[in-house]
């Protein structure tokens, strides 16, 4: 099988990545605490998948994704790309790499400079890495408007002068222009509409079999995750609690948080109106984390062990991760 | 036979801006029975919360303006009243639920105070009897320790707890009808799962009606009996929710279902059948119908004459050419 065959090619590898703030307040910037928005996380993506990244507001699915491209450095942990460790590279070492390595957000208002022609913004990376002559650049920009569907006759039009879907067309185009091997897509189509949503994920899909390329997809709808990936990973509170490929995720979580989370989706489908097992409370602050297992306090089927200590990220099953002392015999005995 | 409360009728909003007129909602009808749950769905633009907002009499006025039409409520025509008599059913007898729980909050007031507020205007409810009231809401929308919570400001409050808030200041009169806009859209899944069971439970313990206007087919999908599907100002579609999802008619209800993952597209291997291009401009609406540029199955006559919403049977209507002879 093809997935066995990927799997010996890890593109990006993190390792025990840990990203702390610290807060800091009065005009001494006093410590007042730390907020843990990545603790100790653990993964790699193979060439040419999508690995989903899901997890509820404040999980720090994003905080991860940024750390992935350097946008931010890991307090702790290390992050390997086609085996080279990017947290040693200096700035000027890791320009080169920047290329391979690209985002997209989700605010597709936002994250493009208003001030800007869209010609400009798609062709600024190749500005900056000397790509060719200014008639060469010029070519390329057009090129890949045409690629993610934009009118070539757009090009000196500014971002307002473009809808919420067309826009997330632009920053695709910047994203592919220095032909990046991965991308990573954080929350992409959540600002869109469902008729639009469903033609970005089109054309991301088109763009990944043509050109061979991995994603992190970071999302909290879990619909659109189990459409687009072919693993997916559950975030919460900073920790990863479950990773497997789509199908045995969806059709086999073990992790109580995984269950209620997919159990909460409502599902346009009204054979399936369910009883659901509702999960009580709000998502803890990762400022002050319960002890033990962070899900514990809302878990229907915590043990004395889980607010005690903190369950191991251990493969149950061939493929299939999961950070929970349900299925650690020796804990549960215990 | 339950009664009908809200009898929406050839309502028409419009608004005038130096661009044009931007033709929001474009004669709507439909009715909302008594303890029914009806939503309207429809994406950005389509004029669903220009609905709810004309049915409160809640439209900027300019450059807002109710062209045409009525809202029957409990047999008075809403749009006849003044703005004082407007102020009296509105917060008492039809209340509103609002997309983000942090800015229709007020954050300088304590929240028992906010629910408090409604509780003095409409009922002359004295400070004793409200507090009391105000704990008993609150208890009823299952915020833990409700006695120490009614001193809470919204910002300390996560935003589940803040909707939930708003959901006791809409019951505290205990209204005829709940209009929710995009009430669980800011919010977490888990978190939506809890508000909508909750909202679920007050409806049928209380026969509240509500009106939910969303855009998202899943909560439609879990909550409503009948829905009402809008497409730039328009109604293309009604029906039953389950008849909605097992057969829908108008090409626009049936390219939503194709464009969200997992309906009919449960895997990548099966492409998503997106509908093409983006929503018509309001202020320059094409001739005939309006989802015709984006329509599979349009013919000549589209793109010309706009139909009129057809009888289809089994009491669903359908504003599409195809459906003219059903």
């Amino acid at each position: 099988m093809s997935a066995e065959k990927k799997s010996d090619d890890k593109l990006i590898t993190l390792k025990n990545i840990t990203k702390h703030y610290p807060i800091s307040s009065g005009s001494f910037g006093t410590r007042k605490g730390i907020v843990r928005a990545v603790d100790g996380v653990t993964l790699a993506i193979n060439r040419g998948e999508t690995l989903g990244l899901v997890g509820e507001s404040g999980c720090g699915k994003s905080t991860l994704g940024r750390v992935m491209i350097r946008l931010e450095k890991p307090t702790e942990g290390e992050v390997r790309f086609n085996g080279k460790d990017l947290i040693s590279l200096s700035r000027k070492e890791m320009s080169p790499l920047r290329n391979k390595i690209q985002i997209i957000f989700q605010d597709p208002y936002s994250s493009l400079n208003p001030r800007h022609t869209v010609g400009r913004i798609i062709g600024e990376g190749l500005q900056i890495h000397n790509k060719g002559s200014r008639a060469e650049q010029a070519q390329e920009v057009k090129r890949l408007m045409g690629l993610v569907g934009l009118r070539l006759d757009s090009v000196t039009s500014y971002p307002h002068e473009f809808s919420g879907g067309q826009r997330q067309r632009i920053g695709i185009a910047r994203a592919l222009a220095l032909q990046p091997e991965l991308i990573v897509c954080d929350e992409p189509v959540s600002a869109l509409d469902v008729s639009i949503q469903a033609q970005v994920i089109n054309l991301l899909l088109d763009l990944q079999k043509e050109f061979n390329l991995t994603y992190l997809f970071i999302s909290h709808d879990l619909s659109v995750v189990r459409y687009i990936s072919d693993r997916v990973a559950v975030m919460y509170l900073g920790r990863l609690v479950e990773l497997a490929s789509k199908d045995e995720l969806y059709e086999n979580p073990l992790h109580p948080y995984t269950t209620a989370l997919l159990g909460a989706v409502p599902t346009a489908d009204t054979k399936t109106r369910k009883k659901r097992t509702e999960l009580s409370g709000d998502v803890p602050s990762p400022i002050a984390p319960p002890r033990g297992c962070h899900f514990h306090p809302r878990c229907s089927k915590a043990m004395p062990v889980c607010s005690d200590k903190t369950p191991e990220f251990k493969e149950h099953t061939k493929n299939h991760w999961i950070r929970c002392f349900l299925y650690d015999k020796k804990a549960k005995a215990a | 036979m339950p009664k009908t409360l809200l009898e929406v009728k050839g309502l028409t909003t419009h608004f005038f801006t130096d661009r044009g007129v931007a033709r929001a909602v474009d004669d709507v009808n439909f009715e909302l029975l008594e303890g029914e749950t009806l939503s309207i769905v429809g994406e950005s633009g389509c004029g669903k919360s220009v609905t709810a907002l004309s049915i409160m009499g809640l439209i900027p006025h300019p450059p807002g303006k109710i062209i045409s039409g009525s809202v029957h409520f409990n047999g008075t025509n809403l749009l006849n009243l003044s703005e004082r008599e407007m102020r009296r059913i509105r917060g008492n007898k039809i209340s509103m639920i609002f997309q983000e729980p942090m800015t229709s909050l007020n954050p300088v007031f304590k929240i028992g105070d906010q629910i408090a507020e409604v509780l003095k205007l409409h009922q002359n409810l004295n400070k004793k009897d409200a507090r009391d009231r105000v704990i008993d809401l609150l208890n009823q929308v299952r915020i833990p320790s409700p006695e120490e919570r009614v001193n809470d400001y919204p910002h300390q409050m996560s935003g589940g707890m803040r909707q939930r808030v708003m959901i006791a200041i809409a019951l505290a009169c205990d209204p005829k009808m709940i209009i929710a806009d995009e009430p669980t859209t800011a919010l977490d899944v888990t978190i939506q799962a809890q508000i909508l069971s909750l909202m679920d439970h007050l409806s049928k313990s209380t026969g509240t009606s509500i009106l939910l206007i969303t855009h998202d087919l899943g909560v439609v999908a879990e909550t409503a009996k009948n829905v009402v599907v809008m497409y730039a100002g328009r109604v293309v579609e009604k029906a039953d929710v389950k008849s909605l999802f097992d057969d829908p008619l108008h090409p626009y209800t049936i390219g939503l279902m194709g464009s969200i993952p997992g309906i009919v597209a449960k895997d990548k291997k099966i492409r998503l059948d997106a509908i093409p291009g983006t929503v018509p401009n309001l202020f320059d609406l094409p001739d005939g119908c309006r989802f015709s540029r984006r329509c599979k199955d349009a013919f000549e006559r589209c793109y010309k004459e706009e139909p009129e919403l057809f009888d289809y049977k089994g009491g669903r209507k359908v504003r599409c050419w195809k459906y003219e002879e059903a």
